[in-house]
């Protein structure tokens, strides 16, 4: 411990400047977050119907992850492990003690002031941090692994900090590389996005291989076999990733069960729209119109993903592979259209003839879990169970009240902590007119509120997304499917009108599969293909 | 004498290239042991092995009775190393590089270390990158004596330097050399001669002979041999025969396996005519140019010498 703490004391010496440039950034992020919700500079972002995120939510947690990176490769280039030259090699360092020193430093200049502007952040946003300790260790967990683990690793297996940059410019150009080209491959039809995916990596992955490759180096200063373990890294994350997106995997997660819920193939063949090509040209999209039934009060459907085989004479003709797809259900009875995309080969093989559909749905089943009304109101409405909603001011209000402007709410944005908050269904009454009566005018027409709804949220059952400022602001957009109604500029939601917030919790994931006979693929016009 | 440093077989090979090539050699413990060799020898290969900054790719390695590829954290209690490439804090200022080490030895003599400081005249406030080269290697050497060293290793400690500065050195060295073993290595013959007690020889990665300095002095003779007429080279004159020359009526060469009288009546022997034998002690450099010479004509025979640790022909 004594020697732990010697190395210790000695990098806060050191290090005084780079801990100093990411402390005030974090400094400028507990100054910024709260404007976010509340300044007005923060409102002057609305524009159009959509708000635009804040520079806290997006270029400080980028410089604060920035000034991390820095401290932490400096830091552990003050021991270098690369190399036959460092001064400390030759005297009576303990390797762990060295190891503990340096995670004894980030954890007190990285983590706690974090957590220290994480908790006040939150306490300012009023979602009390005590409530959410549990989802700032995950976010903790997740930093960790995504992050600081990442760049120890390859701060202990590079020599220095010019070479160092060059790798994570070269890391940063490698990943554009392979975004490029998945996405290429993507709209090509080669490969398909995975079923119930998180954007998160692999977890467990990432921390084995990191933390493998840091104990190698500190404790046997093996760097080449670091080096490898880093390199091989993507190929396994991408391996992985394959791994769980495929199809035994995706059937292994949504186990198959009966719920109650039916799918039929809607009765008017008419509904069949005809087939479009795909984004990728090589395939065309089909739309299967079907009606769902059998969906409980108060629960709600997700479908994430979608595998259609098709048979003819009891033969498999095809199968398309869990595709991801994305639909909700929560009426007791609702039209719905099942989209797919089928290669132009099969399309035309079977074009002419009266397959069998075989689908399979990969499910989320939630339940109301709780309702909440509030009123709006020109300051916070806490909504148990989602976060505190803040109402946005247009600061141009066309509307006044006693010759002055009077404060119009154009909007709601809420902030839940350390994620989206849970899928919540919001609905409130807008006005397109004034909120009060002129008392001046005899008989003014007042315009019948319109009751607008939207949802927010989702369904993913983590505790926490990968943040550093931890208030995650949600925008409403109500107004945007709205557009018909009139300007936009004249709507409001009026102080004391009623917003209804439904919150729907996860309950199970599974699989449904139902059969379509007698199903006949729609034509296809091949003008459509010069039309693109 | 127990031995302090001791290695068999020891290899390294960065890809195709040998820097060492099964290295067998033993120092003992309270001795000055200088390794000398040509630049690329393998001399720094070689102490990294020991000092466990390498990992050897063949053979074995002791040092203090541990094996080298073990050694570390407190193992360096005992050992103090400095290497004329050693990268040090040079942010640090000499006060506090001082006090960063001290608590890192047990064995830590703070009176000792304020002794060096004086000894070596160092200014504590400066910062060691604003040092000179000669200043930084004080610097390393006090902050490696303060704590009383068993073993001291040195890589080329005095590469580049002063004469007033390597002298310093050396003195601070050796008031600590009769409580430890010195092992050192150096390119340079006249920097070491003064002071080591062994010396060994390495080139090319090879251990060309290891000895005690006085029988390696007493062993070598510049010999020349005055004959009563001009005569020719000998036949089959001995291995350890180096550099046989006969100029008219006078023949000169380096014998590496002198022994006295046996030596003369051999070198009668071969020069029947001769007059007046003279045998000189030679200084180390010309020892180390006759056996490099030598190696270059006949390697093989010379190795095959060496490693019996006998004499050098």
């Amino acid at each position: 411990m004594k020697q732990t703490l010697h190395i210790f004391y000695k990098d806060v010496r050191r290090f005084w400047r780079e801990m100093a440039i990411s402390l005030a950034l974090l400094a400028v992020l507990i100054w910024m977050g709260p404007k976010q919700w509340r300044d007005a500079s923060f409102r002057a972002s609305y524009a159009g119907g959509y708000l635009i995120p804040g520079t806290a939510e997006t270029f400080l947690p980028m410089l604060i992850s920035i000034s991390w990176w820095l401290l932490i490769v400096r830091v552990v280039h003050e021991e270098r492990l690369v190399g036959d030259r460092q001064f400390w090699i030759t005297r009576p360092y303990e390797w762990n003690k060295l190891l503990a020193a340096k995670t004894l430093f980030v954890a007190c200049f990285v983590y706690l002031p974090l957590a220290a502007a994480q908790w006040g952040l939150l306490e300012e946003a009023g979602l009390h941090p005590a409530t959410h300790i549990g989802s700032l260790l995950y976010d903790w967990l997740l930093i960790t692994v995504v992050l600081i683990l990442p760049i120890a690793a390859i701060a202990a297996v590079i020599r220095n900090f010019a070479r160092m940059t060059l790798t994570l410019l070269g890391v940063l150009v490698a990943l554009l590389i392979v975004i490029s080209a998945f996405s290429a491959l993507l709209q090509k039809g080669v490969v398909h996005s995975p079923v119930g995916q998180t954007d998160i990596p692999d977890v467990p992955l990432l921390l084995v291989v990191c933390s493998t490759a840091v104990l190698l180096a500190y404790a046997r200063r093996k760097i080449a076999m670091g080096r490898i373990l880093l390199l091989m890294l993507p190929v396994l994350l991408f391996l992985s990733q394959e791994f769980f997106a495929s199809d035994t995997m995706v059937s292994h997660a949504y186990p198959n069960s009966n719920t109650g819920v039916q799918f039929t193939l809607r009765e008017n063949p008419m509904l069949l729209e005809t087939a479009h090509p795909a984004l990728n040209r090589k395939e065309l999209l089909i739309q299967i119109p079907l009606h769902v039934a059998g969906i409980m009060p108060g629960d709600l459907w997700v479908s994430n993903g979608a595998r259609v085989t098709v048979e003819s004479s009891g033969r498999t003709i095809w199968n398309s592979g869990w595709r991801p797809v994305s639909n909700l259900y929560f009426n007791v009875e609702k039209d719905t259209d099942l989209t797919f995309n089928v290669s132009r080969e099969v399309f035309y093989s079977v074009q002419s003839q009266s397959v069998t559909l075989h689908v399979e749905l990969a499910l989320d089943q939630a339940h109301r879990a709780q309702v909440v009304t509030a009123q709006a109101s020109l300051g916070d409405i806490a909504v148990n169970g989602l976060g505190v909603c803040s109402s946005i001011i247009n600061p141009g209000s066309p509307y006044t009240v006693g010759g002055k402007a009077s404060l119009q709410i154009v909007g709601l944005n809420c902030r839940s902590a350390l994620r989206d908050p849970e899928l919540t269904y919001v609905e409130t009454a807008w006005t397109n007119g004034p909120c009060e009566r002129n008392k001046s005018v005899i008989n003014e027409f007042l315009p019948q509120p319109l009751l607008r709804s939207t949802w927010i949220g989702n369904l993913i059952d983590e505790p926490s997304e990968l943040v550093i400022a931890p208030t995650v602001v949600t925008p409403l957009n109500f107004l945007e499917y709205n557009r018909d109604e009139g300007s936009p500029a004249a709507l409001q939601i009026c102080p004391g009108a009623p917003i209804t917030f439904t919150r729907y919790s996860l309950v199970r994931q599974l699989r449904i599969e139902f059969t379509i006979d007698n199903f006949r693929f729609p034509s296809y016009d091949k003008r459509e293909d010069g039309e693109r | 004498m127990s031995v302090t440093i001791q290695t068999r077989g020891l290899a390294k090979h960065f890809g195709r290239i040998a820097a060492l090539n099964g290295v067998d050699l033993e120092v003992e413990e309270g001795s000055i042991y200088a390794l000398v060799g040509p630049n690329g020898a393998g001399k720094t290969t070689l102490i990294k092995l020991l000092m466990n900054i390498l990992r050897p790719s063949r053979g074995e390695a002791t040092v203090l009775g541990i094996p080298a590829a073990r050694l570390a954290g407190s193992h360096f209690n005992r050992i103090g190393y400095v290497s004329e490439n050693q990268e040090i804090p040079g942010w640090m200022t000499v006060a506090a590089w001082m006090e960063f080490w001290r608590p890192f030895y047990p064995g830590w003599d703070a009176a000792l270390e304020r002794q060096l400081v004086a000894q070596f005249d160092l200014p504590l406030k400066r910062r060691l990158k604003d040092l000179s080269r000669g200043m930084r290697m004080k610097a390393a050497f006090a902050s490696s004596l303060a704590y009383r060293p068993s073993l001291i290793v040195l890589d080329e400690p005095f590469s580049g330097l002063d004469p007033l500065v390597r002298d310093e050195l050396i003195e601070g060295l050796l008031d600590r050399s009769p409580e430890a073993t010195v092992f050192l290595s150096s390119h340079d013959l006249a920097e070491i001669e003064s002071f080591a007690s062994h010396v060994g020889y390495l080139a090319e990665g090879r251990m060309f002979f290891s000895e005690e300095m006085t029988s390696l002095s007493n062993r070598f003779r510049d010999v020349t041999v005055t004959l009563d007429e001009p005569a020719a080279i000998p036949a089959d004159p001995p291995p350890d025969w180096l550099q046989l020359q006969v100029n008219g009526a006078v023949a000169r060469f380096v014998h590496s396996g002198y022994s006295g009288e046996t030596s003369e009546q051999t070198v009668r022997a071969a020069f029947p005519a001769a007059r007046s034998l003279s045998f000189d002690a030679m200084p180390l450099r010309s020892i180390f140019l006759a056996i490099a010479k030598k190696e270059r004509h006949h390697p093989p025979a010379f190795l095959t010498e060496v490693h019996k640790g006998r004499s050098v022909a």
